[in-house]
């Protein structure tokens, strides 16, 4: 009883608040191919766990969990590691929403959530990444509108929100004019390009 | 007559009957309580209808005069609901049911007990709102309810339990401010309410508990200032508020919590200063302020807590010097200041706390020597100076006097050797060292440190060969010597290593073959050589090495082909071998390692053509670079299938024919260096090679950019893109212009899946 209200909690090795953040992530998700099994809360710091990579000021750069089997919630500690340059976990079969933390991610280069059962709506956070390159969220059962502000991400390159549940319409300003119908297919009820200058009231109650 | 005599005989029969049969009231009710649970492993089996009385059933006591004042049922696996009929029993004192798995809720009328001193009903299943009817049990003493899953919030009604001494709610789902009627149990000694989420601020009535003892709230949503209110209770041993929202400065009041032995403040967001006041503190014991926004230096006066054992204060913001009368604190066995912005040196005077076991002031600027006198801490176990400015040499005697556990002084400026005597006593586990400019050989003493999970002494300029000794340290998961200047072979008793995960040997003067005894490294997952001096072919039992995540063999001279083994390593992230002397073909095999994101192969002299297999490789993003080869033949249009690729080398070859259109389809594509080669042709034109620069494609007699003076190309309806959104029958306009001048397929020539790239276009 008395462990539970006046442990000395501090463990006997630092963990840095990244490798807090990823040891969340561990805890979230079912590991059953123990993909996870080097992240071990009691090392030093992150950038000896596997399929971790750190730069030279052991910052996390990369994580790379791509087709690991996982499933289990992305959690919004995640927002945390602000090195983060790729965010790779597409191909599990991780559920719940995309936690809106994951804007916080100053430093992201991909964010790979493709293949999994991802549901609730695309945040409008993301539009803060203002280092992204590749958006792939394809693949998932995402609902709700594509936000607007995803347009002002000057530097993205590849957008996927294919196979998905997304309704409403396309933006076309900004980034979002050099892509093609290859990334909003398969979503039954996006209404086609938004029509600028043209107001429009929802008949089918897209959120 | 005779009818007569039967009646009689009949009327004593049962009489006797009655007499030898009763239950009394009180096993009754017992009985009808047990009904309503579930006992899998039969531990109240005893529980008889047939006795009178239930004073020898399992968990029963009574009275000497045979009334039930306990009833203990702690983990007997019991679950089911509980029934309030057990409340009928007048003369209960005592009710414990925890440690068992009944559920439902706590019945509303479970509050007709009449003498009810202690319920515990801890560490069940229960599930309902704060169970305010039991508020009404005005005897109550000790209410313990830890451990379920009750929600709602704890209303007024609780101070209507004046006898309470013990509130014990701790981890449930309660919700909520705590209600300020707190105020009127005068005789409460113990709040325990942590691990629930109670939100607010701490009501000023709190104060008015004159009994408390330990305040226990840790791990909720508490929030507001320091509860200044609070030092009027001089009972109060113990302040556990850690995880939670406070906020503000921790008051100088503090000083008047005389009766404090715990004040755990860690994990909420305090700023402002250490107040000098704590000194104040005579009794305190453990001291908890860690990982918090507490700026300011530490306060001297910290020193006069000379009863203190434990003191964290780590994760702040702390400034100035770490004060040396700390060293006065004789019973100190923890002292952690990692994390904070403290300067100056480490006071030798620490090395006077004789009872220290953990020391850990890592992660700050603090500057000069480590104190020789740490030398003499017999009770020394984990000891952490990491990533600071320390210079001078490590205390040569450093583990003679002391069972080392965990060693940690990495990043940091030392100088001279490493302590022959640190796992003197074959318990250290953990040992690193690394980005210091440590110098000489490893110590005889780590060879037979059998302890030793991790090694590691990276960067440093250490000298000396990986000796056959060190391959019995068979606890051995990591070894880091990277960038050192070890020299000589890796031994073929490196096969010892059965626990190894991580071996970095990168950025030495290893020589000699791989030895092929590396196959026995069933658990490797790291394996890192790169810049040496080693030579000789890959052993093909390296192929054994299934768990193998980044092999990096780059910038040696090993010569021979890439043994077919290789593509078996199928949960390979990173693949580096390039600038050796690698000959024969690129083998398909390597087409299997699915999970490869870097593909680095330059700078050999691979010959042949690119296996088509290479396209398999759907993981790949960071690179695949095989430029620098003797590489001939076709670029295969499965490459195209790498749609994550970002960056893709294949100059200075000798490829020839033309661009296939896939290689076009690489939306990820960043950088596409073909330059040198013998290709022929239009280089792609869709936007990410528009923006890729001419450099990429120079050195190709036959290869043209589209726009220069001497491509050739049939005109096009459209030069844009042009989207094309769910529209049946229209075409998606690639600027694939020259698709239409060599139409003879590329696809022919390899076996690969169509491309949706393709597709569209056929």
């Amino acid at each position: 009883m008395n462990n539970l209200l006046f442990c000395s909690c501090s463990s006997s090795i630092v963990v840095l608040l990244t490798g807090d953040a990823l040891y969340a992530l561990r805890r979230g998700v079912s590991d059953p191919e123990n993909v996870l099994q080097s992240w071990d809360p009691t090392l030093v710091d992150p950038c000896t766990w596997f399929h971790v990579t750190c730069d030279a000021d052991n910052r996390v750069t990369r994580l790379d969990l791509g087709n690991a089997k996982l499933t289990g919630k992305l959690v919004p500690e995640l927002g945390k590691l602000e090195r983060l340059q790729y965010l790779e976990l597409y191909m599990n079969n991780l559920m719940g929403p995309v936690p809106a933390e994951l804007g916080q991610l100053k430093s992201l280069v991909s964010l790979d959530l493709y293949h999994n059962n991802l549901t609730g709506f695309v945040p409008p956070s993301l539009s803060n990444l203002s280092n992204l390159k590749f958006l792939r969220l394809n693949g998932n059962r995402l609902t709700g509108r594509i936000p607007r502000e995803l347009t002002k991400l000057g530097s993205l390159k590849i957008f996927d929100v294919s196979n998905n549940d997304l309704c409403g319409t396309i933006p076309t300003s900004g980034s979002f004019s050099k892509f093609t119908d290859e990334s909003f297919m398969n979503n039954s009820r996006l209404e086609g390009p938004e029509l600028m200058g043209f107001v429009r009231y929802d008949v089918g109650g897209c959120k | 007559m005779g009818g007569q005599k039967n009646l009689h005989l009949t009327i004593l029969f049962s009489c006797i009957i009655v007499l030898v049969q009763s239950l009394n009231e009180e096993g009754t009710i017992l009985l009808e309580f047990k009904n309503s649970l579930n006992d899998p492993y039969l531990n109240l089996q005893n529980w008889n209808s047939l006795d009178s009385n239930p004073c020898n059933w399992t968990g029963i006591l009574c009275s000497s005069n045979y009334k039930v004042i306990s009833v203990h049922l702690s983990g007997l696996n019991l679950s089911g609901s509980l029934s309030s009929s057990i409340c009928r029993l007048p003369f209960l004192m005592k009710m414990n049911v925890s440690q068992n798995f009944i559920s439902g809720p706590i019945p509303d009328n479970f509050n007709c007990f009449r003498n009810l001193e202690i319920l515990d009903l801890c560490t069940n299943r229960f599930h309902c709102e704060f169970p305010n009817q039991i508020c009404n049990i005005t005897t109550l003493r000790k209410l313990y309810l830890c451990e379920n899953y009750l929600f709602g919030e704890i209303l007024d009604e609780i101070g209507n339990l004046v006898s309470l001494e013990e509130l014990v709610i701790y981890s449930n789902n309660l919700t909520g401010e705590i209600p300020s009627s707190v105020g009127k149990l005068k005789r409460l000694k113990i709040i325990r309410a942590g691990r629930n989420y109670l939100s607010g601020p701490l009501p000023v009535e709190i104060s008015e508990c004159e009994s408390l003892s330990v305040l226990g709230l840790a791990e909720n949503w508490l929030e507001g200032p320091f509860p200044i209110q609070l030092q009027k209770l001089k009972s109060l041993t113990s302040l556990i508020l850690w995880n939670n929202q406070f906020s503000g400065e921790i008051p100088p009041e503090i000083g008047n919590f005389t009766s404090l032995e715990l004040l755990a403040l860690n994990g909420n967001k305090f700023t402002g200063a250490i107040p000098k006041e704590i000194g104040k503190l005579a009794q305190l014991k453990r001291l908890y302020i860690y990982t918090n926004q507490l700026n300011g230096t530490i306060p001297v006066e910290l020193a006069d807590c000379l009863n203190a054992v434990e003191i964290d204060l780590s994760e702040n913001r702390l400034t100035g010097f770490i004060p040396k009368n700390l060293g006065r604190i004789s019973n100190l066995v923890l002292l952690y200041l990692f994390e904070n912005h403290l300067q100056g040196n480490i006071p030798n005077e620490l090395g006077q706390l004789k009872e220290l076991r953990k020391l850990d002031l890592s992660i700050n600027n603090l500057t000069g020597s480590i104190p020789l006198e740490f030398q003499n801490l017999r009770f020394l176990k984990d000891f952490q100076l990491f990533n600071n400015h320390l210079n001078g040499i490590i205390p040569p005697f450093l583990g003679f006097n002391s069972n080392l556990s965990i060693v940690d002084i990495s990043k940091n400026n030392l100088v001279g050797s490493i302590p022959p005597n640190i796992c003197r006593f074959q318990k250290l586990t953990f040992l690193s060292l690394g980005s210091n400019k440590l110098s000489g050989n490893i110590p005889h003493g780590l060879k037979t440190c059998k302890s030793l999970e991790q090694l590691m002494l990276g960067d440093n300029l250490l000298t000396g060969s990986l000796s056959v000794e060190y391959t019995k340290l068979q606890n051995l998961s990591a070894l880091e010597l990277y960038q050192n200047r070890f020299s000589g072979l890796i031994p073929s008793e490196v096969g010892n290593f059965r626990n190894i995960e991580r071996l970095l040997l990168s950025h030495n003067h290893f020589t000699g073959h791989i030895p092929s005894e590396i196959g026995k490294l069933v658990k490797l997952a790291a394996f890192n050589v790169s810049s040496n001096r080693l030579f000789g072919s890959i052993p093909q039992e390296l192929g054994n090495c299934v768990n193998l995540e980044r092999l990096d063999l780059s910038g040696n001279f090993f010569t021979g082909s890439i043994p077919d083994k290789i593509g078996m390593l199928v949960k390979l992230e990173l693949l580096m071998i390039s600038d050796n002397r690698f000959t024969g073909l690129i083998p398909g095999s390597l087409g299997g390692l699915i999970r490869l994101t870097e593909l680095q192969m330059g700078g050999n002299v691979f010959s042949g053509a690119i296996p088509f297999e290479l396209g398999q490789l759907g993981a790949l993003q960071i690179s695949l670079n095989i430029s620098h080869n003797n590489l001939t033949g076709l670029i295969p249009s499965s490459l195209g299938n790498l749609q994550m690729l970002e960056s893709l080398f294949l100059n200075d070859n000798q490829l020839s024919g033309e661009i296939p259109n896939s290689i076009g389809g690489l939306r990820s594509l960043m950088e596409c260096n073909l330059s040198n080669n013998n290709l022929v042709g239009v280089v792609p034109n869709t936007p990410a090679f528009q923006k890729m620069d001419a450099s990429n494609f120079v050195g190709n007699n036959g290869l043209c950019v589209l726009g220069s003076n001497h491509c050739r190309l049939l005109p096009s309806p459209s030069l844009s893109p042009n989207p094309s959104w769910f529209k049946k029958g229209s075409r998606k306009k690639n600027s694939q212009h020259c698709f239409n001048l060599y139409r003879n397929d590329l696809a022919d020539f390899h076996r690969v899946s169509l491309l949706d790239y393709e597709k569209t276009e056929a």
